[in-house]
């Protein structure tokens, strides 16, 4: 069976973080009351004329950037005509011939058995268009309402070239899209809200043969997981068949995540004729380099930047700084602090350290921090100045983990808090000399051992005054001038 | 003399003088209306607030050029809390929640709004336009209508009144239930002349709504006198023209010729292509226009249907008729995959070199001439966006934004003329 090669291509669509829609002033936030971000535009009542978010195009040309891909000078907008219950207009405007952004390139790295591989994905366009609403079907009482807040929201269709060969690089690919994207600042991505989506195109051929296969589609994929699984399936399926002696037909296919199965929803002589025209309501769009410049002037640091600036300006280790910029939530909360406590090692050490073990444990989100980046900085610099010790920090990080707050306070509310203060520090280490008299004497005879004791009696009076390193030479010292 | 059948201008006098009211002149019209079949819907009791207001603003002395002037809008175009059926069952219970920005700046400027004049569905039929009938029958003393390939010209001449086609883009479409979104306009009908021309001074100008709209420049002041005219009489018409109108267009260019403009025949080779080449796009545009009335958002909804592609298929066999219904497919024919090429983006093509032959044609003349019937140069005209007045049964189309040439022109043969 693993003589054949699979060859697939991703089309993603995402939503972009516009505020408005893409063809009138109604606001795109997630939620809301069913409707209430619908006007007349966006119910397609007669005389209601499109007017382009300029800033939808921006973003489109920002998602070009980040996706290292050539720009449509002139590119035009089109009606793609069919019926269905959540498109209002029975188009949908989007880009045919003459998309915003062409022949991109992605890089993507992964892992397999440990493996370390890295690979790049041809991107062949990125067009603009509009989202459609949503349906909701209410079989208790027969019906299906349609709410149109979705509709019209601006969407970005991201395609491939058939570049990807398995499952992992899919996933790979995926993830690094929404990474990408979210450092562009054009998507929030996030696949559960269905702000970021995916179709998967797959084929699969033999090494010699000269053409690809048929290929099948695989429709609205919602997570990275199920995007892995449906791939696997369906190289599966599509190899048995083949191996049975079948044949692949063109068609549409739909996974069920409960099964972890692809099912046919249409085939190619049920495709719809969607009549392509530029729609004459929406005017061409026309840039100069200086216009395309100006926008590429307005990009953020992309993830490639920031590793740069981590590992030659941070001296962070190639590590670390993988992890870092992984999420970009993260990225920012690590900048942000580094902001307030000018010790980037020190941040990151924190952060991959104990920050990130909580997280994995699932005791915290980077989604909802209970407290700020400021705060956790100044809890960082604390214990690299010690005021508090390292260990009492991180008592402090788990309290903050779990309530907030501000580090100086809890570490005052339980005395973790270093005074320094010598005259007690020598007052508690000579009392415990004078109540150890044995233990002391055993020490001066050459039981080191006993140090350890001595020590942790010290400690005890001494909590929050000072760091062990203090007690332990101050008592050294006492020892030895005995 | 019968108030009603005044020119508007002459009206506005009447009302400055104070000679009659704003409510009273609505009033006038109001009675006769409810007898005519010109009219889908009156809407007397918005009349008769809007007149008070009117005579508000003529009292206060700060009044514009139809201010107090009884007026009609075409039920294609769209007026909040007043029901806009385009003429068709399909939106036999659409009452729009808001107003088109023509409407709206009509009833922002004095207007008085009687109602909703008659069309044939979705202004698709090749009737006489309710409100052109209703200005003849002094119903109205003006209306705002669409125009997509010249049935503003049409309706007049065949009513003998004047009407006015604009620029593409002079005035925002906005709220004007779209048939052919590269050609629709909205345009004025009047008694004369002069009366269209200030429907157009309100109604024009940049609309944040409609991309397609523009500022524009040209005034009628200094706009060229007859004597430096240079008019161009097309001929080569293949289309069906009247013969009454082709003697019109005879006189008018010895009219013309005799009072000192520079009057020479001219024509355009692509010219029988002109109405096949507006057939397609506008049935073409129309198809995907009208998709979206489909029974389930607003408008009818057909009884029968299990399914939702049962329900649109019923609601629309039984909501549009057979005009509509023809263009539908005949425009989704011109679209499809196999046939774009031969049909749609040809009819794009000859679209294109139309607009360079008129282009040309501008090059030398100032204005053309045609029989304001002749289908050819009406498409030709909607084709490449040309503003058009129609009066004695000629129309005359000039340059895009150069309206103030032609209204000036036809206002001159207007008055001129032996009628």
């Amino acid at each position: 069976m693993s003589t054949y090669i699979p060859v697939i291509g991703l089309e993603i669509h995402a939503e972009l973080l516009t505020e408005s829609k893409l063809f009138c002033s109604c606001s795109t936030e997630f939620g809301g009351g069913k409707n209430a971000h619908c006007c007349p535009g966006c119910a397609a009542m007669p005389g209601t004329l499109p007017a382009m978010n300029r800033k939808a195009v921006e973003f489109a040309i920002k998602a070009g950037y980040a996706l290292n891909c050539s720009f449509n000078k002139f590119s035009v907008f089109d009606r793609k005509n069919y019926f269905y219950p959540d498109l209002p207009k029975a188009y949908q405007n989007s880009q045919l011939d003459l998309p915003l952004c062409i022949n991109g390139l992605v890089n993507i790295e992964y892992e397999i058995d440990g493996v370390k591989k890295s690979k790049d994905i041809r991107i062949n366009r990125i067009h603009l268009e509009e989202d459609a609403g949503k349906l909701i079907h209410d079989d208790l009482n027969g019906v299906s309402l349609a709410d149109y807040n979705r509709g019209s929201i601006p969407l970005i269709e991201i395609v491939t070239e058939p570049d990807i060969g398995t499952a992992e690089e899919a996933k790979a690919f995926v993830e690094k899209i929404s990474l990408l994207l979210q450092y562009a600042g054009v998507c929030d991505c996030k696949m559960e809200q269905g702000s970021l989506r995916c179709d998967v195109n797959i084929s699969i051929m033999k090494p010699t043969d000269a053409k690809f296969g048929t290929r099948a589609e695989i429709k609205n994929l919602n997570s990275i997981k199920s995007i892995g699984r449906a791939v696997e399936y369906e190289i599966y399926r599509q190899e048995r068949t083949l191996e049975m002696g079948g044949k692949i037909i063109q068609e549409t296919r739909r996974f069920d995540d409960n099964k972890g199965e692809t099912r046919s929803m249409r085939t190619k002589e049920n495709a719809q004729d969607y009549r392509y025209f530029p729609d004459p309501d929406i005017l061409q769009v026309n840039f100069t380099d200086e216009e395309l410049e100006s926008i590429r002037k307005t990009m953020p640091e992309m993830p490639y930047e920031r590793l740069e600036r981590y590992k030659n300006a941070y001296g962070l280790s190639e590590a670390d700084s993988m992890i870092i910029i992984g999420q970009i939530i993260l990225s920012d909360f690590y900048d942000n602090a580094v902001k307030k406590y000018d010790n980037p090692k020190s941040i990151c050490n924190f952060i991959t350290g104990e920050m990130m073990r909580r997280i994995n444990l699932g005791e915290i989100s980077l989604e909802d921090l209970p407290f700020d980046a400021g705060e956790f900085a100044l809890l960082v610099q604390m214990a690299d100045t010690e005021k508090v010790s390292k260990n009492d920090a991180k008592s402090i990080f788990r309290i903050m983990s779990e309530k907030g707050g501000n580090p100086e306070k809890i570490a005052k509310e339980q005395g973790y808090l270093i005074t320094n203060d010598t005259g007690r520090v020598l007052e508690v280490i000579e009392s415990v000399i004078k109540n150890n008299e044995k233990a002391v004497s055993q020490y001066k005879n050459g039981d080191l051992k006993v140090f350890g004791f001595l020590m942790g009696q010290c400690s005890k009076e001494l909590k929050g005054v000072c760091t062990p390193k203090v007690i332990k030479d101050e008592l050294e010292n006492k020892l030895s001038a005995l | 003399m019968d108030i009603t059948s005044m020119k508007i201008k002459d009206m506005r006098n009447a009302l400055d003088k104070r000679e009659i009211t704003a409510g009273e002149l609505a009033d006038e019209y109001l009675k006769r209306i409810p007898v005519s079949g010109c009219f889908e819907t009156v809407t007397e009791e918005n009349a008769g607030i809007a007149a008070k207001n009117a005579q508000e603003a003529i009292n206060s002395g700060k009044s514009s050029e139809i201010c107090g002037i009884p007026l009609a809008i075409s039920d294609n175009i769209c007026t909040e809390d007043v029901r806009t059926s385009c003429g068709s069952k399909m939106l036999y219970n659409f009452i729009p929640p808001y107003s088109a920005e023509a409407a709206d700046r009509l009833n922002k400027n004095g207007a008085v709004i009687l109602g909703k004049t008659k069309i044939d569905e979705f202004s698709m039929g090749n009737n006489t336009l309710g409100a052109a009938t209703a200005v003849k029958e002094n119903l109205c003393a003006g209306a705002i209508c669409s125009d997509t390939g010249g049935e503003i010209g049409t309706s007049a001449s065949a009513c003998g009144i004047a009407g006015l086609k604009p620029t593409y883009g002079r005035v925002s479409r906005h709220g004007l239930a779209a048939i052919a979104s590269s050609m629709d306009t909205i345009g004025a009908i009047a008694k004369d002349v002069s009366g269209c021309a200030s429907i157009l001074g309100i109604i024009e100008g940049y609309d944040t709504k409609d991309v397609h709209t523009r500022a524009y420049k040209d005034n009628r002041e200094t706009a060229k006198d007859i004597k430096t005219l240079k008019i161009a009489v097309m001929q080569d018409s293949t289309g069906p023209v009247a013969k009454s109108d082709s003697t019109e267009v005879e006189e008018a260019s010895a009219f013309f010729s005799s009072n000192g403009a520079e009057v020479s025949a001219c024509g355009i080779p692509s010219l029988k292509y002109a109405y096949p080449s507006f057939y397609i796009i506008s049935s073409a545009e129309a198809s995907t226009n009208l998709a979206r009335y489909d029974g389930i958002k607003f408008g009818y909804r057909s009884e029968k249907g299990d399914s939702y592609a049962e329900l649109v298929v019923n609601s629309r066999t039984e909501g549009f008729g057979d005009e509509v219904k023809k263009r539908i497919l005949f425009g989704t024919f011109t679209l499809m995959s196999d046939n774009i090429k031969d049909y749609f983006y040809k009819a794009m093509a000859i679209r294109q070199k139309i607009r360079g032959e008129l282009l040309s044609v501008f090059d030398k003349y100032d204005a053309f001439i045609f029989p304001a019937r002749d289908s050819s140069y009406n498409a030709a005209a909607s084709l490449a966006g040309l503003p058009v007045i129609t009066v004695g049964g000629i129309s005359i189309a000039g340059r895009q934004m150069e309206e103030s040439t032609i209204i000036k022109a036809a206002e001159f043969f207007e008055k001129g003329r032996k009628v």
